[in-house]
């Protein structure tokens, strides 16, 4: 639709609505003022009509002649002479009904003596001093007015045909129906006339639109106003120049593109001919696009199978990606099909060189990989696996942390390996460490570093499982290697070892400053502190093949680990003789074997070390639980 | 002219003829001629009207009652208004240059009269023409206030009359009337006739009467008892000199005598007779046209409703029950008389009451001889009674009382009828001899009907001013006065109507029909204007009634 039915189908109803709401209004409100007016006067009709048969009735009293019948009727008819003078506009009247419905007095002759007292609204009527009413009467409308005149029984009836009382307002419907169709059709024939002119710079815009969707950007539109229309041909112009001068960088961004990267550009008929072959790797393939235009993708690329099994997909309808191999070079592939051509468009994008790379850093990868491999046996796990995952730098820093510390060493070593050959000591030494080690990975320690024979080995960081945890399962990990180190020792004897070994091992918790210390060429990651040195002097301390525990670790596992104290030992940086203990075995393990009883509910301990328990204390212990078993029993 | 004519043709040819026999027989020709000539001039263009009356009543216009005296004094004087001839109740100016409208000058109303200037007062025996002015005017109208001069004093009560200027007249009254009511008093009937006042003053009141000066278009020229009155066109009148050189006024009271005489061409124009048969006479007589015209005379039957058994109501309503209004008016060739239902005849007058109107009010009294019967039993008198009426000899009179004995009759009413003098039989009437009076009157208004006719005042013989009211009611007395004192014509008609529903309502009378006036003339005669209806109760000559050779 042009835009002028557009507009005068959107203003037209709405003129046509105002004209009809307008005339509405117009006519309800003209309407009710008439009513209201014509009440008014058909009232004053009525009182007048009303004063002529009370004029006559006083005058009748006046004279003795209101009980002559003639007389009465005489005035009586004197008085609808009257009322028959008063003016009612040209078709209202005055007339005369009695109190019981008959007609006593009626401009039109016939209805004289009519019996009306059976209508609805002279029944209404009844019984009122006066009012007014709108009724119907042999099919015409009436407004009227009565009056009740009580001397003679009369209703004095004055009405007019609704007809004249609102002859002109029906009018007004009309004449404003008509006004509405008239100014409609004016206002129409303005509104065409007005859009045609105001649309005809449009309608050559729309054309000029047109054309530059052709293609033909050189379109230009005269302007010929300066209103909006105007303002928009401008515009247009102005975006038309733009576009020109955009899609001339485009082109030659796309020119330089196309033939900068190493890229080509191609597309195809439905039949597999090729349309478009661009693309600065047309001279990596030594092709010339002037040379395969117009010719079947098969034969120039009967050579490049990857490359046609694409294409095919493509025709077929599926996009496709894909990897294919050009003349010695490898192209990553997307083609898609043309829906509207049902051929197929695509780009194949030189990618030898990158994969070449690839395969470098595949390989390089490749040797890193067995390198780091060997260099996490230098390194604890722990600490191997934050370095290489990247969660901790590997540069000089250090922090406080409350570590349990633990130190091992064979006691004798040098005394006892001295006879042994240097292939030998090493076998020994390695196997010694291995086991150790293993067992120390095993319950997730940090190990140190092994000087010798001896082994540094911390909980706490880079992981900890809790300060106590940390405490308890570094116990553990010490009755573990001390058993270990018993089952090692009938193999070093059958290897010629003239004594077992006998393994040392202290145990303390505190805090302690970790981190990489060192140089930035070389840097250990390693704890130092007091805390550290007490744990090597409790080592130096403890009895063969016995662990000795510092109190703070005891504290931490004393309800797991059965421990008895030792002497105190004092030290260098301790204000306080240290209290010691030595590691007697894990609760659970000792109760299993039968050597303690341990009961511990929230109401009931009880604790016996039945290997301790002898003599008196023993007499003594019986008589305690007997006592205790008569009372529990009790 | 043409006389004239020839002779001066005859004294060309004498010169002609000088030889001696010839002079001889022509002087014989031209005696012979002269005398044949003479002839023709002798036969005057004298209209020759033959009316039923013995003699001149009266020739005072003030004093006028008989319908013939009312047709002299209508064509010797004028009033200030006339009815228009032939046409009444129409009324024209007359004297006065228009007819004038009421204003309130000092709470009194006033009439201004602006007389015209051209009304030359005939020559009366004692006085010279004269030109008539406001003088003459006022002199008549205070004369006809005059009881002692006038019989129509009564109508004239409490007007003033005066004197503005010589031709202006102020006409006024305390109580305002109405212009039904003024207008006749000062139009060309009755009391409103102008007099010249020199000739009345030179001449006397008597003298005037039996030669009357006026300013109409024929003068009084001389009167011969018993026999005739001739009157004479007036050369000044204002209008024109009049086409008839005069006018013979014959006293024919003879039917036989009057028709005789227009049948046989010595007369021009004769009342007529209203019967039956002398209509079917005249009928195919192609040189006698007879015209019937208004206004009707109104024949009514009054009722002494003071006297039994008529003090009754029953039985007056029977004794209306019991006539029938269709055989009174048999009596009458067609279109004479018509049916009146008021005593104010509503054909003529505002103020009467229709047929639809009594019919409607059941007041017309249809012809019902068993509810007559029935009142009178009830009324004690179902074996009738007796009455003894006095009636003139006149037609109107004696045929409808002879009809009215008959009719009730049938009721065993016995009426007995003493057949007298017209004369006599009003001077009677009015001595209340009659306990049933028909009477046959023409009044000017309606007021005038009912104040005359039914006022308490107007009661014969026992009346502050006697005069025919006969049924000796007085229950509209404050009606008739109402309505006269009343201001619109409306409220006056209204008030008329409503006092004779009452009257009616009594049966104080009964109104039977009014008669209309019947006169033959030769076909010859032309009056001049058309003829409806005349105040003046003949067909009115004027200065332009003419006879056609």
């Amino acid at each position: 639709m042009k835009i002028y039915g557009k507009i005068l189908l959107a203003t037209l109803p709405l003129v046509l609505l105002g004209f009809l709401v307008a005339g509405g209004i117009t006519y309800y409100l003209s309407r009710a003022a008439l009513t209201d007016i014509a009440e008014q006067w058909l009232e004053t009709r009525g009182l007048e009509a009303v004063s002529l048969a009370r004029e006559q009735a006083e005058y009748l009293k006046e004279y003795d002649l209101d009980t002559i019948t003639a007389s009465v009727k005489q005035a009586q008819l004197d008085a609808t002479v009257a009322m028959s003078n008063i003016n009612v506009g040209d078709e209202g009247f005055v007339y005369v009904v009695d109190g019981n419905g008959t007609i006593v007095d009626h401009p039109e002759p016939s209805l004289v003596n009519v019996d009306i007292g059976k209508e609805r609204w002279f029944e209404w009527m009844s019984g009122k001093p006066s009012g007014w009413l709108s009724y119907t009467f042999d099919g015409v409308g009436y407004l009227a007015s009565f009056q009740y005149f009580k001397d003679w029984n009369w209703y004095v009836v004055v009405a007019d045909p609704e007809s004249e009382v609102y002859g002109a307002t029906n009018q007004l419907g009309g004449y404003v129906l008509i006004l509405g169709i008239v100014g409609s059709i004016l206002i129409a024939l303005v509104l065409m006339i007005f859009t045609r002119r105001v649309t005809a710079p449009l309608v050559a815009l729309v054309a000029s639109a047109e054309d530059v969707g052709r293609g033909k950007l050189d379109t230009k539109i005269e302007i010929t106003t300066r209103d909006e229309i105007g303002v928009l041909a401008g515009a247009f112009n102005q975006m038309t120049e733009q576009l020109r001068a955009f899609y001339g960088r485009l082109e030659e961004r796309l020119t330089s593109v196309v033939s900068n990267s190493p890229i080509l550009l191609f597309s195809l008929d439905s039949e597999g001919r090729i349309d478009l072959f661009e693309g600065k790797s047309l001279d990596v393939i030594k092709l010339n696009s002037a040379d395969i235009i117009g010719r079947d993708v098969a034969d120039v690329f009967a050579e490049a199978p990857e490359f046609l099994d694409a294409i095919e997909t493509a025709l077929s309808g599926r996009t496709v990606n894909a990897v294919a191999g050009l003349d010695n070079f490898v192209f990553e592939i997307w083609c898609a099909p043309t829906e509207k051509t049902g051929g197929a468009i695509g780009v194949a994008t030189d990618v030898t060189k990158r994969i070449q790379a690839e395969e470098r850093l595949r390989k390089q990868n490749k040797t890193l990989k067995g390198l780091s491999n060997q260099l996490s046996k230098y390194l604890s796990p722990q600490v191997y696996s934050q370095i290489f995952s990247g969660e901790q730098a590997v540069e000089i820093s250090s922090k406080r942390k409350k570590l349990t510390v633990f130190f091992s060493d064979i006691a004798d070593f040098t005394k006892i390996t001295e006879s042994l050959e240097s292939e030998e000591l090493t076998d020994l030494l390695n196997r010694h460490l291995t086991e150790m080690s293993d067992i120390a990975l095993q319950y997730g320690a940090t190990i140190d570093k092994y000087v010798g024979d001896a082994i540094m080995i911390f909980f706490g960081d880079p992981e900890s499982r809790g300060i106590k945890e940390d405490a308890v399962t570094c116990v553990k990990m010490a009755i573990t290697m001390q058993r270990r180190m018993r089952e090692l020792q009938s193999e070093w004897l059958d290897m010629g070892l003239e004594r077992p070994f006998e393994l040392r091992i202290g145990i303390n918790t505190g805090f302690c400053t970790v981190g990489n210390f060192g140089s930035e060429t070389r840097m250990d990651y390693t704890i130092i502190g007091n805390e550290v040195n007490l744990a090597d002097r409790l080592q130096e301390n403890a009895e063969l093949g016995s662990i000795l525990l510092a109190h703070e670790t005891h504290a931490l596992v004393k309800d797991v680990v059965l421990a008895e104290e030792r002497e105190p030992i004092t030290m260098k940086g301790f204000a306080r003789p240290i209290r010691t203990y030595s590691v007697t075995g894990i609760y659970d393990d000792l109760a299993a074997e039968g050597r303690i009883i341990r009961h511990q509910t929230q109401s009931a301990q009880a604790f016996v070390d039945l290997g301790s328990l002898v003599g008196d204390d023993r007499e003594e212990a019986i008589n305690v639980f007997e006592e205790i078993l008569t009372k529990l029993k009790s | 002219v043409n006389n004239l004519r020839k002779a001066k043709r005859s004294d060309h040819s004498a010169a002609k003829f000088r030889s001696g026999w010839v002079r001889v027989a022509f002087a014989v020709f031209v005696l012979v001629m002269g005398l044949a000539s003479r002839e023709t001039i002798a036969e005057p263009n004298i209209l020759k009207f033959g009316i039923d009356a013995a003699d001149l009543g009266t020739g005072d216009p003030h004093r006028v009652a008989s319908r013939n005296d009312r047709a002299i004094a209508d064509m010797l004087f004028n009033g200030l208004l006339r009815y228009k001839p032939g046409e009444a109740p129409a009324i024209e100016p007359d004297l006065a240059l228009n007819i004038p409208l009421a204003k309130i000058v000092d709470r009194k109303q006033v009439w201004t009269f602006y007389l015209r200037q051209d009304a030359i007062c005939h020559a009366g025996p004692k006085s010279e023409s004269y030109r008539m002015t406001a003088d003459d005017v006022v002199f008549s109208l205070r004369r006809a206030a005059d009881p002692k001069r006038s019989a129509y004093a009564g109508d004239y009560r409490g007007m003033g009359v005066e004197q503005v200027d010589d031709f202006t007249v102020n006409v006024t009254f305390d109580k305002p009337l109405s212009s039904i009511l003024f207008f006749p008093k000062i139009s060309d009937y009755a009391g409103g006739f102008i007099v010249c006042r020199r000739a009345v003053e030179a001449m006397g009141d008597a003298a005037f009467a039996a030669h009357p000066v006026g300013t109409g278009p024929f003068r009084f020229a001389g009167h011969v008892t018993g026999k005739s009155v001739r009157l004479i066109a007036h050369e000044k009148y204002f209008r024109g000199q009049p086409q008839l050189d005069g006018i013979d006024v014959r006293y024919l009271p003879s039917f036989k005598a009057r028709d005789a005489g227009l049948r046989n061409g010595s007369l021009d124009i004769i009342f007529g007779s209203e019967t039956p048969k002398w209509f079917e006479s005249v009928k195919n007589d192609k040189t006698i046209q007879v015209d019937v015209f208004g206004v009707g005379q109104v024949i009514t039957m009054h009722f002494n409703t003071t006297r039994k058994p008529l003090d009754d109501q029953r039985v007056r309503r029977a004794l209306v029950y019991g006539v029938d209004r269709g055989v009174f008016r048999s009596l009458f060739a067609a279109g004479v008389v018509e049916n009146v239902y008021s005593p104010v005849p509503v054909a003529f007058l505002p103020g009467g009451l229709t047929q639809k109107e009594v019919t409607r009010l059941s007041l017309d009294y249809g012809y019902d001889r068993a509810k007559a019967k029935a009142l009178l039993v009830e009324a004690g008198y179902g074996d009738g009674f007796s009455l003894k009426l006095v009636t003139s000899q006149r037609g109107h009179y004696l045929t409808n009382y002879e009809s009215l004995r008959d009719q009730l009759a049938a009721l065993k009413i016995d009426i007995k009828l003493e057949v007298v003098e017209h004369r006599k039989m009003h001077k009677r009437i009015r001595q209340d001899e009659n306990a049933i009076v028909i009477y046959v009157a023409w009044r000017p208004n309606a007021d005038v009907f009912l104040t005359r006719f039914f006022h308490s005042e107007s009661t014969v013989v026992s009346g502050a001013s006697p005069d025919t009211n006969f049924s000796h009611y007085d229950k509209i007395d404050r009606l008739i006065e109402a309505a006269r004192g009343a201001h619109s014509p409306k409220d006056q008609v209204r008030f008329w109507k409503q006092a004779q529903v009452k009257l009616l309502e009594d049966a104080a009378a009964y109104p039977l029909h009014y008669v209309n006036l019947v006169y033959a003339r030769r076909r010859q005669v032309d009056y001049g204007h058309n003829l409806t209806a005349t105040m003046a109760l003949y067909p009115q000559f004027t200065e332009q009634t003419r006879l056609i050779k």
